[in-house]
């Protein structure tokens, strides 16, 4: 995951994927950096392809924005995705990365899902995720 | 030419950024009006875009030895001379479009004038050079397609390098050198010089850092400083949001017609 791209064969291509929202600009550029063949975040989430080690460097890419992101927009949409990705590893590898609380995970799965802001497959994603942590819980997900 | 166009002395090795900050639209009407800052910004203007128009001059068949006194009358008798700035207008599009077309009829009427010295009729007609173009005569001095390509590629390293510049000064007076390392050396170095890029490891060990999410973030946020910097050098010119994107998109497709 940490191997780059020989940048200079696609010199600023990059600067095409900015889009209206500079936080998810942000958040498609830190998805491409831990993954140079992701297409986009939702893609990555959303696919039983991606490996657990890559959702693993997703999260603590989301962690570290949603603590130290320059703006609010950016900790909030840290904060989604980061919950995002525990929901894929959940849904997709029937794994938690991550030692929040059952409770705390169901939390932030459900207003993923209540918001309407967030794309729907995502919003899908999170609604599986927190039905799987409620009938699993007693199968006790592994960590 | 007036007095004033005639003392501007254009240094081409000076052209990378003295003066180029400050110019934007503002700096284009200043240098058309009578202010007494015109002569500066004039002098600025002239600077920031003899790159592009000499590689348009040099790659239209103009000689070698000629290009650089081509390109400063070009600069002294079209762009100041002729009041070139003093057509230039937000409203009226592009100053970079304005600027091309200028120098490709520039340039065209030089090698016309060539021609005219050097070619004898054939037949009792003289061929002009738009005869050559129409024919795909492939001996014709003039072939537009390569002279606007190195034009824009010119172009596009300016604004680059431009906001390269931005980014640094705002990291230096930030104290923000690791997030410029980084960046520098993984994004920047490659893409300008082939350099092999560091890996994320590399740049933990070096600056103590705990987390491979350091880096990415890092470089995530230096990628949106420096699409910030390179917008706003592009909105000094368009201020049109699609215009500009459409703008990145040009001056990408000729950057990567460079590097094929």
């Amino acid at each position: 995951m940490n191997t780059p791209e020989k940048t200079s064969a696609l010199p600023l291509h990059w600067i095409l994927q900015s889009d209206h929202s500079p936080s998810h600009t942000l958040i498609n550029w830190l998805v491409q950096e831990i993954d140079p063949k992701a297409t986009s975040p939702i893609d990555s989430l959303i696919s039983s392809d991606t490996p657990i080690a890559t959702l693993i460097g997703y999260k603590n890419a989301f962690k570290h924005l949603r603590l130290e992101g320059e703006t609010l927009d950016d900790q909030s949409l840290g904060a989604i995705y980061y919950g995002l990705t525990i929901a894929s590893s959940i849904v997709h590898h029937h794994r938690r990365i991550s030692r929040q609380s059952n409770r705390a995970l169901e939390e932030a799965f459900r207003k993923i899902w209540s918001d309407e802001t967030i794309d729907l497959r995502l919003r899908d994603l999170a609604w599986r995720a927190f039905v799987l942590l409620r009938t699993a819980i007693k199968d006790s997900l592994p960590y | 030419m007036n007095s004033e166009n005639d003392q501007t002395q254009v240094n081409k090795s000076s052209n990378s950024s003295a003066g180029a900050s400050q110019t934007n639209w503002k700096t284009i009407i200043d240098a058309a009006s009578n202010s007494p800052t015109a002569g500066h910004s004039r002098e600025g203007v002239a600077r920031r875009y003899w790159p592009a128009i000499h590689a348009f001059v040099r790659k239209s068949g103009i000689p070698p030895a000629e290009a650089d006194d081509v390109t400063q009358a070009f600069i002294c008798d079209v762009m100041l001379g002729r009041d070139l700035l003093a057509h230039a207008a937000p409203e009226r599009g592009r100053f970079r479009s304005l600027l091309l077309t200028s120098v490709r009829n520039f340039a065209i009427d030089e090698l016309r004038k060539r021609k005219s010295l050097t070619r004898k009729p054939t037949n009792g007609k003289i061929l002009s050079l738009d005869d050559d173009i129409r024919s795909g005569d492939r001996n014709a001095d003039l072939n537009l397609d390569d002279p606007e390509h190195a034009f824009h590629t010119q172009w596009v390293t300016m604004m680059i390098d431009q906001a390269i510049s931005v980014v640094r000064n705002w990291a230096i007076v930030n104290s923000q050198e690791v997030q410029w390392d980084i960046f520098n050396r993984r994004i920047l170095e490659p893409m300008r010089t082939g350099a092999e890029p560091i890996s994320t490891e590399a740049f933990m060990k070096q600056w103590s850092l705990t987390s491979s999410a350091q880096v990415a973030n890092t470089l995530a946020r230096m990628k949106r400083k420096f699409v910030a910097a390179l917008m706003e050098q592009l909105g000094n010119y368009d201020e049109d949001p699609d215009m500009i994107h459409r703008e990145v998109s040009m001056l990408l497709q000729t950057l990567e017609r460079k590097t094929r």
